[in-house]
């Protein structure tokens, strides 16, 4: 394949991602308000551009398919078919058969694939067979989710027999016409198996959505149509971040001089070039920001395909998508973010029944709200389910040893326990959510991102899930310390509080050090310096600042010289020959133009931490 | 890697390979010219807590930070102490590292056959980051492959730091 071509193939396979988002999105709203013309005509749009764009670039595989899909949206569109939930969700189906094929080509330009059986199934759709369809659909929704579901009513025999199939149909370098795949199927198939079998095909390939990497997913945001943007890569708009970051220092240098200058012109010009530079700055680092549009929609289908499962009426309310976030954030946020919502409607929304009993609307209502706080953005997924009874919490946390039993804790913190690792409160595992590998991850995976994941519930009325997160992760709000001649950076997300820890709140302990009594609580005390390896300026321990740093496991104060200020600083990312230095989470360049290191006070004394627990205990606990 | 950088250049271009010379102490070194980003006089570092010796300090290269690695202390060479130091910024395959050299020499242009290769010595003790020696008139210039001197080694050796520590 010659260069061009492989770059108008690529190009259009992210066109087609665009395409295919809307058309989902296009789909999702059609289910709710199904008499809209408008809709089917973009939708119709969407799949003849598809068809087109794909045919004329050489993916025939795709062509075909998507031909298939624009008969029946056509035979939609012109009212021959009836739009009913079995329709949209076949036409979903159809999207996600599509949006595996544009993966796969995405990884390999020369994929081929087979679309058979979803075929077959628009055909039906089509002769208005449409009572076998929705009814195997039902089978296959389930399935999506755990297929061990299915095996229950389908022999293991079936399965193997089914993999076999698929096997064959992606035996590599053989490529049949549809007729001769429908032969095949139907040869390795005895008239007796069960005719959901050949339904499930695309819906196994339909869960293999989730294993694919995300690349090219993210990256187009907005669609080309509506507004005019480019795509630039990340690695450009980062080096402008590291030019501009310059220009900046360069004038905060110039400023600092305006004493000597007398000449007026010179000063006005100093003046308007430190407003431009900032604004420069500004912009440059608003380049990395995209909306949470793109990913808040995918919600959409995820709240759709798990109420479907659950059989439960939900409505998803998304406030404030066009919030804007730094990509790499982004990129990070959407699998807890699935995982909430998943929770919210699977755990936190009761059951239709319950919920008509306890005088609730019929609907579910599940909502999402994004907004900026500050340096922060602020996801918050409520649901008006039925809140988190910490009393059940407790029994649970007690069975499953989480807690001891005579352990007193409030209420808020009993919910809270639905974060620690391997706590499922669920009393059966479903298929949806609960395979207790939940909220722990989620909240690791949001404090990875330097952000906070907290729960507010209400007996009765229902929880928030409240994220927290920092705009950037390419900027952060640090304190600028002395140690010894050098500075060091440590940020702010670290920093519980700092003190002068005078000689009434030093006590040595013994096997353990120098320990601060604070507010009845004794707080173990490291030198920075000995952890650094680098000399401090000699003078007592109470001439130092203590820095309060807040661990996980136990609070720690950490001894440095002094703290100089506090600024934001852009993280810069070590060079390979010491990235590996443990306890630096990159560095930084300071106001005078040199570089300083961010530490991570606590991998830097995560060490010293275990080594010295079990003294304290020991020594301290009784 | 680089050497076969070199090979490369000397099987494309036998006439000429060019190399940038410099002084370390009272001995001449050099290393290909395509590694060379650029020269620059000896900026303000700030040291490596926990970090080998020979390297001297992170700096800001116009808002890359980079480390700055005193090829002097690696080679256990003692320094001339002229104030002629100079920093050479080598890109060793998409990475940058600062390296500080007594004093720039020239840059070097001979053809292949003029490169010995290192003469066997017994007891020798590690030669394996020299790739050869090109002979003047009445001296020699040792070519060095700054990437072995430099590179993995100390990167293992930081990583071992961080076990021991």
């Amino acid at each position: 394949m010659d260069e061009f071509e492989k770059e108008v193939k690529l190009d259009f396979l992210a066109e087609a991602i665009q395409l295919l988002n809307d058309a989902e999105q296009a789909f999702l709203a059609l289910e709710s308000d199904k008499n809209n013309a408008n809709l089917m005509n973009e939708i119709f749009r969407l799949a003849h551009n598809l068809k087109g764009t794909s045919r004329a670039v050489g993916f025939g595989d795709v062509a075909e398919f998507t031909h298939e899909m624009e008969n029946l949206i056509l035979k939609v569109k012109e009212g021959h078919i009836q739009i009913t939930d079995g329709i949209v969700s076949l036409l979903l189906e159809c999207n996600d058969h599509v949006s595996v094929m544009i993966k796969m080509l995405n990884m390999d330009l020369d994929s081929r694939f087979s679309s058979v059986e979803i075929i077959a199934k628009i055909k039906l759709a089509l002769t208005g067979k449409l009572e076998s369809v929705v009814e195997c659909e039902s089978i296959a929704q389930t399935d999506n989710e755990n297929e061990s579901v299915i095996s229950n009513s389908i022999s293991a025999e079936d399965i193997a027999l089914l993999e076999s199939f698929e096997r064959d149909l992606d035996a590599p370098g053989e490529v049949f016409s549809n007729d001769q795949k429908e032969e095949r199927a139907r040869s390795f198939f005895p008239t007796e198996a069960p005719k959901a079998i050949l339904e499930l095909v695309p819906e196994k390939a339909v869960g293999k959505v989730s294993d694919l990497p995300e690349h090219k997913k993210t990256a187009t945001n907005k669609g080309a149509a509506e507004d005019d943007s480019i795509r630039v890569s990340l690695a450009r708009v980062e080096l402008l971040n590291n030019v501009v970051g310059e220009l900046v220092i360069i004038q905060t240098v110039l400023n600092q001089h305006r004493d000597e200058i007398h000449n007026p012109l010179m000063l006005k010009s100093l003046s308007q070039l430190a407003k431009l530079s900032k604004e420069i700055q500004n912009i440059s680092m608003s380049l990395r920001m995209v909306p949470l549009k793109q990913t808040l929609q995918k919600m959409q289908r995820i709240v759709r395909d798990t109420s479907k499962a659950l059989d439960k009426k939900v409505v998803l309310e998304i406030i404030g998508e066009e919030t804007e976030i730094d990509k790499t954030v982004l990129e990070h946020l959407a699998d807890p973010l699935v995982h909430i919502v998943r929770n919210a409607v699977d755990h936190g929304l009761e059951s239709t029944a319950d919920r008509l009993r306890s005088g609730k609307s019929q609907e579910g209502r599940v909502s999402i709200k994004a907004f900026h706080e500050g340096n922060n953005l602020v996801i918050e997924i409520s649901d008006d389910g039925n809140g988190i009874d910490p009393k059940i919490i407790r029994e649970k946390a007690i069975e499953k040893k989480v807690i001891s039993a005579n352990s007193n804790l409030t209420d808020d913190e009993l919910v809270n326990l639905i974060f620690h690792p391997g706590f499922s409160t669920k009393a059966e595992v479903s298929e949806i959510s609960g395979r207790g590998v939940g909220m722990d991850v989620v909240k690791t995976n949001i404090e990875k991102l330097s952000g906070e994941v907290k729960v507010v519930t209400q007996l009765g009325k229902g929880s928030v899930f409240k994220v927290v997160l920092p705009l950037t992760l390419a900027i952060i709000e640090a304190m600028v310390t002395q140690i010894g001649e050098e500075r060091y950076i440590i940020p702010l997300g670290q920093i519980y509080e700092s003190l002068s820890p005078t000689p009434d709140l030093v006590h040595h302990v013994n096997g353990v050090g120098n320990c601060l009594k604070l507010r009845g609580q004794i707080i173990p005390m490291f030198s920075i310096s000995s952890a650094l390896q680098r000399p401090m300026k000699e003078k007592s321990i109470h001439e130092q600042i203590a820095i309060i740093v807040n661990s996980e496991e136990r609070n720690f104060a950490v001894l440095v010289d002094d703290i100089l200020h506090q600024q934001q600083v852009v993280i810069k990312k070590l060079g390979n020959e010491i990235k590996n230095q443990k306890g630096f989470m990159g560095s930084s360049i300071l106001g005078d133009g040199r570089p300083a290191f961010i530490l991570d006070l606590i991998e830097l004394f995560s060490g010293s931490m275990k080594k010295k627990k079990i003294n304290f205990t020991d020594d301290v606990a009784v | 890697m680089e050497k076969d950088n070199v090979t490369k250049m000397k099987r494309t271009n036998a006439e000429l390979s060019r190399f940038i010379e410099f002084s370390l102490g009272k001995e001449d070194y050099a290393i290909p010219l395509l590694m060379v980003r650029e020269v620059i006089s000896v900026p303000d570092t700030t040291p490596i807590p926990k970090s080998p010796n020979h390297f001297l300090g992170i700096m800001n290269l116009r808002g890359q930070v980079i480390s700055v690695v005193d090829l002097r202390k690696k080679l256990k060479i003692e320094a001339r102490q002229d104030k002629e130091e100079a920093v050479i910024i080598v890109d060793i395959g998409g990475m940058n590292i600062g390296v500080v050299v007594d004093s720039i020499n020239k840059v070097l242009a001979f053809s292949s056959d003029e490169v010995s290769e290192m003469p066997e010595v017994e007891n020798q003790i590690n030669t394996h980051f020299i790739f050869g020696i090109y002979k003047k008139e009445n001296s020699l210039t040792i070519l060095l492959d700054i990437a072995k001197v430099l590179d993995l080694k100390d990167m293992e050796a930081i990583s071992g730091f961080k076990k021991a520590a």
